[in-house]
């Protein structure tokens, strides 16, 4: 009943949030915008299914913003100076991903480094190797078949209701809850998360999975950086900035818990989602900047405590 | 100087609170369904040393949490200095005069000797700790305790478990108390320490404080205490002066049945033929004794050590929780040494099983529930194409939950919501559900109540006779009655040192006790 309730608190949130703004301005509630939710909420979104993985992990990847900024201008680079084809391009940008997750998660586990110093320092790495590749400057990329995926749809597509990339993004959500709670590989990155000591006396092997979780992670984050690229037609070094922060917020809006062991994907989704929705509501009504930042903040907070009064009352303090 | 005399005397004490008594009436509390305390009338005299005894999971700490402030009790109230006494936390108790020093040592370990002692009370001039002046009271503590090798500007992670705990104790004296409380302090200490603190203590009786002494070593409480209070299932069973009492009444209002008729009857099985499993000269460290051990089909070994014996690291060491210098052992066919190392995956996978003695932090995955804590070691059990078949998942779990009698409202409850006995039921259902034929358990009825005990007793023993050729037990423990009426031979780690095994019998529990202590050798 009450982890029913829990499932459902984001959701809720979002209802409430989207129809406040719907019942100050009525244009909220239009197709257009709902594309244009689509379109924003998918870069963040799916860098968040791979974090959510991570934090459910018990662990954190501050570096996924830097990463979104090098994959997207990896990709750039590949199109614009090596020319790739597009399609090749972007696996080139994915697996480049991959890796540095992977090595996010073999400095982790194998140096037994702790993944907030691990990622602050990788998130300077990776920032710093996407301005050295770009020359510190935006590239420019012409139009290809990348460019579609969060393109406005054209009218004779509208049936299609949201753009290729939002689609994506839930196919994955759904692939990635599966896996979680469906294989013995997901259960054991729960474990994990809920106890280190316990899943290794268990005989699940941690290092290996956490490193698969920070690559599958790394993946994600390179999507995303695809997306980055198509959604502005450029790779820019100094681009997602501070997005991880806004990651991580999607995944604890959503019930994920710091301290791992706990998360969903569809929580996850919901909490990105909701935090485009007053991004993009504020836009609309033209609301000052600071008040999307204090409304978001305000929101984390509330999702936060929530899930703590939540647990001290489920939890019997036996001793 | 001060060695001579006693290390609060000189602190100013309020002349009320000397003279007053302790009194609660009614105290009770309640977790969840679980009555921890029910209806406890205490009254406590000056200048008297009280022993509270009884099995784990008797509500012994918890009825010290309420005196000490760490927790509030439902129902009843309290009086000190003939006033109330409501405190809200540890720190309000202290501010009272009362004060307590925990069993499970709540010391900082990354700072100084020093530093813990007066941890929450630090001596300040102008909200500047006084380092000098704390080191020099930390010197005349450690003195008092005859202990002056353990320096105060020593790290106090970098110190041994025994001298942990005299650190432990000296906070206690560092503090300025009139009720001591003293949860198991001579667990890790040796013969020498456990009588000089036992001085001590007295000294704090001629001086009019009020000492509660907890321990489960009978020897102890003979030794020490005027009176002796025994608690059993969160009630008080017996109240008496220590010289109108026996050891066979104390016990038996403890647990409350015989002894004899708690653990299942078994017979023996022979120790001829071939070893199940056998350990050879497995020594953790350069130079720690080398152990040995055979076990026989269908048997229940057990090592009874006190804390910090190392008979934990060494049973670790065999599970691959912990590594080892040198040695080796033969299970299923293979050997397990240093060139070929024991790993948790490989050795579930070869039918070994472990229960942990820390169930909340390595027995059990809190955030997930029954089925799945259940499953941990063996989701691929459960796997046909890398997906879980949750079903039959649920069904197995079921299954487990009758042979354990787990009261629980499903196999989906999460794991945090259940009670101490019912988790550890799950931790042991692990293994059952695996398949293993070899358990190795560390302390597997710790701090749960006698009813789910006697459960897992049975678990164990019908786990055992429905095939006893190619099953055995290895249990490592500081609950005595327990290996005592469980194990076919019993060995007694002391230092880290194993003992031989002998028949179970041919040793009283006495006699242990001293092996365990250190005293025969």
């Amino acid at each position: 009943m009450k982890e029913s309730l829990k499932k459902l608190a984001p959701f809720l949130a979002l209802a409430i949030v989207f129809l406040g703004f719907t019942i100050y301005n009525p244009n909220m509630a239009s197709l257009v915008v709902l594309e244009k939710l689509g379109q924003q909420t998918v870069i963040v979104g799916i860098a968040a299914l791979g974090m959510t993985l991570i934090i459910i992990s018990g662990g954190i990847d501050l570096s996924a913003g830097s990463l979104i900024a090098l994959t997207s201008v990896i990709m750039a680079q590949a199109i614009t100076q090596w020319h790739f084809p597009a399609g090749l391009a972007a696996l080139l940008g994915i697996t480049a991903g991959l890796l540095a997750g992977w090595i996010n998660g073999f400095l982790i586990t194998r140096l037994k480094m702790v993944p907030f110093i691990v990622t602050l320092g990788t998130l300077l790495l990776y920032r710093g190797l996407a301005k050295a590749l770009a020359h510190s400057t935006q590239i420019k990329v012409p139009a290809t078949i990348l460019s579609d995926f969060l393109a406005a749809l054209p009218p004779e597509r509208s049936w299609q209701l949201l753009p290729p990339g939002a689609w994506l993004m839930l196919l994955l959500a759904a692939l990635t809850a599966f896996l979680l709670t469906n294989t013995p590989w997901g259960r054991h990155v729960v474990a994990i998360g809920s106890n280190e000591a316990t899943a290794h006396l268990c005989g699940i092997h941690v290092k290996r999975i956490k490193i698969m979780v920070y690559s599958l992670g790394g993946f994600f984050t390179g999507l995303a950086g695809l997306m980055q690229l198509s959604y502005q037609e450029q790779g820019d070094p100094i681009g997602a900035e501070a997005y991880e922060l806004d990651i991580i917020a999607a995944v604890v809006i959503g019930g994920g818990s710091l301290s791992g062991g706990q998360g969903s994907m569809l929580g996850t989704l919901l909490g990105a989602a909701l935090m485009t929705v007053i991004r993009f509501g504020c836009q609309l009504n033209g609301f000052p900047p600071w008040v999307t930042q204090m409304a978001t903040g305000t929101i984390i907070i509330i999702a936060v405590a929530i899930d703590q009064l939540r647990r001290h009352r489920l939890r019997p303090q036996l001793s | 100087m001060l060695s001579l005399h006693l290390p609060s005397e000189g602190l100013p004490l309020k002349p009320a609170v000397v003279r007053s008594p302790f009194i609660a009436r009614g105290l009770g509390k309640t977790f969840g369904t679980q009555q921890v305390l029910d209806q406890i009338d205490l009254r406590l005299s000056k200048g008297r040393i009280y022993a509270i005894v009884g099995e784990n999971g008797a509500g012994k700490s918890s009825l010290m949490k309420i005196l000490s402030g760490a927790m509030e009790p439902d129902r009843g109230t309290m009086e000190w200095c003939a006033k109330p006494y409501e405190p809200k936390n540890p720190a309000q108790a202290l501010s009272h005069g009362i004060a307590m020093v925990y069993q499970e040592l709540s010391l900082a370990l990354d700072l100084s000797v020093a530093e813990n002692l007066f941890l929450g009370n630090e001596i300040s001039r102008g909200g500047i700790i006084s380092a000098s002046l704390q080191k020099r009271r930390t010197k005349e503590i450690l003195e008092a305790l005859n202990h002056s090798e353990v320096l105060p500007h020593l790290k106090v992670g970098d110190l041994s478990p025994g001298a942990r705990q005299l650190v432990e104790i000296g906070r206690a004296l560092a503090l300025k108390c009139d009720l001591l409380i003293l949860d198991e302090p001579t667990s890790s200490l040796n013969q020498q320490d456990c009588s000089h603190l036992f001085e001590l203590l007295r000294k704090f009786r001629i001086q009019g404080k009020t000492i509660i002494y907890i321990s489960h070593f009978l020897e102890e409480v003979e030794a020490i205490a005027d009176e002796v209070i025994v608690l059993r299932d969160g009630k008080i069973t017996l109240q008496s002066q220590m010289s109108s009492t026996t050891r066979q009444e104390i016990l038996r209002h403890m647990v409350g049945r015989e002894i004899n008729q708690f653990f299942p009857h078994r017979t023996r099985p022979a120790t001829g033929g071939p070893p199940l499993f056998s350990v050879q000269d497995l020594a953790l460290q350069v130079g720690a004794p080398k152990n040995s051990l055979q076990l026989y089909p269908g048997e229940i070994l057990g090592i009874f050590g006190l804390v910090g014996s190392g008979r934990t690291p060494w049973l670790r060491a065999i599970f691959g929780l912990e590594s080892f210098h040198s040695g080796n052992f033969l299970w299923d066919g293979r050997r397990f040494d240093t060139d070929n190392r024991p790993r948790p995956e490989e050795l579930w996978h070869r039918k070994m099983g472990f229960v942990s003695e820390d169930r909340r932090h390595e027995g059990l995955a809190a955030t997930m529930s029954l089925e799945e804590n259940m499953a941990l070691s063996h989701f691929d059990q459960y796997a046909s194409h890398q997906m879980l078949d949750r079903p039959r998942l649920t069904e197995r779990c079921n299954t487990m939950m009758q042979q354990l009698r787990l009261a629980a409202q499903g196999s989906k409850q999460n794991i945090d919501t259940l009670s101490g006995g019912n988790q550890q039921k799950v931790a042991l259902g692990r293994l059952l559900d695996q398949g293993s034929r070899l358990w190795l358990l560390d302390e597997p009825t710790r701090g749960i109540d006698v009813a789910a005990k006697a459960d897992i007793y049975q678990g164990l023993h019908q786990w055992l006779a429905a095939a006893p050729q190619e099953r055995g037990i290895l249990m490592v423990g500081s609950y005595l009655p327990e290996l005592m009426g469980l194990c076919d031979r019993i060995a007694v780690m002391v230092q880290g040192r194993l003992g031989p095994f002998y028949p179970q019998g041919e040793r009283g529990e006495a006699q242990l006790i001293s092996e365990a202590l250190g005293e025969a050798s």
